[in-house]
């Protein structure tokens, strides 16, 4: 069919309610193309992971239970890398211009602050009460804190840098 | 930023929705620019300017 406003053809893809893939063909769902690569994740893992499991239950059935376990997740995540977000129903074509994601933002921003500050108080008050060791871990993560704000800015910097 | 956009859609007989779907963004976004609370980006300012075949200067005021 043609677009009235552009005069080009499209393709009608039928809504899904778990969006369609972003690579390829843009007509497969994404939640039954996530299955595949899901369940074989899952698997390997399962295989990887049964070594840390008791020696008295048999090999096959501790990979099967780390498999059955992991399985909802590894789909999930292979849904998430699959999928094209704008195929996903209720979404903008320009969510990062919506005011949520302004607030989102802002909260983001506030909510560091707000760590940073409970982090100093409680490092200081850790100091007054002699807990040595809570306060020297306390300290290093108020350190590491500022450092990663430090490598973040310098990122943005000159990312944007031309 | 002081606008005229409630008025513009009104006299358009668009609602909040259907002027949000019409820029690709959320209803609480159409809001928000309405009531001043927020300054879209630029790209959506000329969008706006776009759908309401009009410039950005004359929906927007400083």
């Amino acid at each position: 069919m043609k677009d009235e406003k552009s005069g080009k053809a499209t393709v009608n893809v039928r809504p899904r309610s778990f969006g369609t893939v972003r690579f390829g063909s843009r007509s497969m769902p994404a939640l039954t193309t996530a299955l595949i690569p899901g369940l074989a994740s899952s698997i390997v893992l399962g295989i990887l992971l049964a070594g840390f499991m008791p020696q008295s239950v048999p090999w096959m059935v501790k990979a099967l239970i780390v498999a059955v376990i992991l399985c909802p997740i590894a789909v999930s995540l292979w849904w998430i890398i699959l999928v094209d977000p704008n195929t996903l129903p209720g979404t903008n074509p320009h969510a990062e211009e919506n005011i949520e994601s302004h607030w989102y933002g802002r909260a983001e921003q506030l909510s560091y602050r707000i760590f940073i500050g409970l982090v100093s108080a409680g490092c200081l008050l850790a100091s007054l009460m002699g807990a040595d060791q809570w306060a020297l871990v306390l300290v290093c993560v108020l350190i590491a804190m500022l450092l990663i704000l430090a490598l973040s800015y310098a990122f943005v910097r000159f990312a944007h840098h031309e | 930023m002081n606008n005229r956009l409630a008025k513009m859609r009104k006299e358009r007989g668009w609602s909040q929705e259907q002027l949000s779907k019409k820029l690709g963004v959320s209803r609480q976004t159409v809001i928000s620019i309405e009531k001043g609370h927020f300054d879209p980006s630029l790209p959506l300012a000329f969008r706006l300017a776009d759908v309401f075949d009009s410039t950005i200067e004359d929906i927007f005021r400083p």
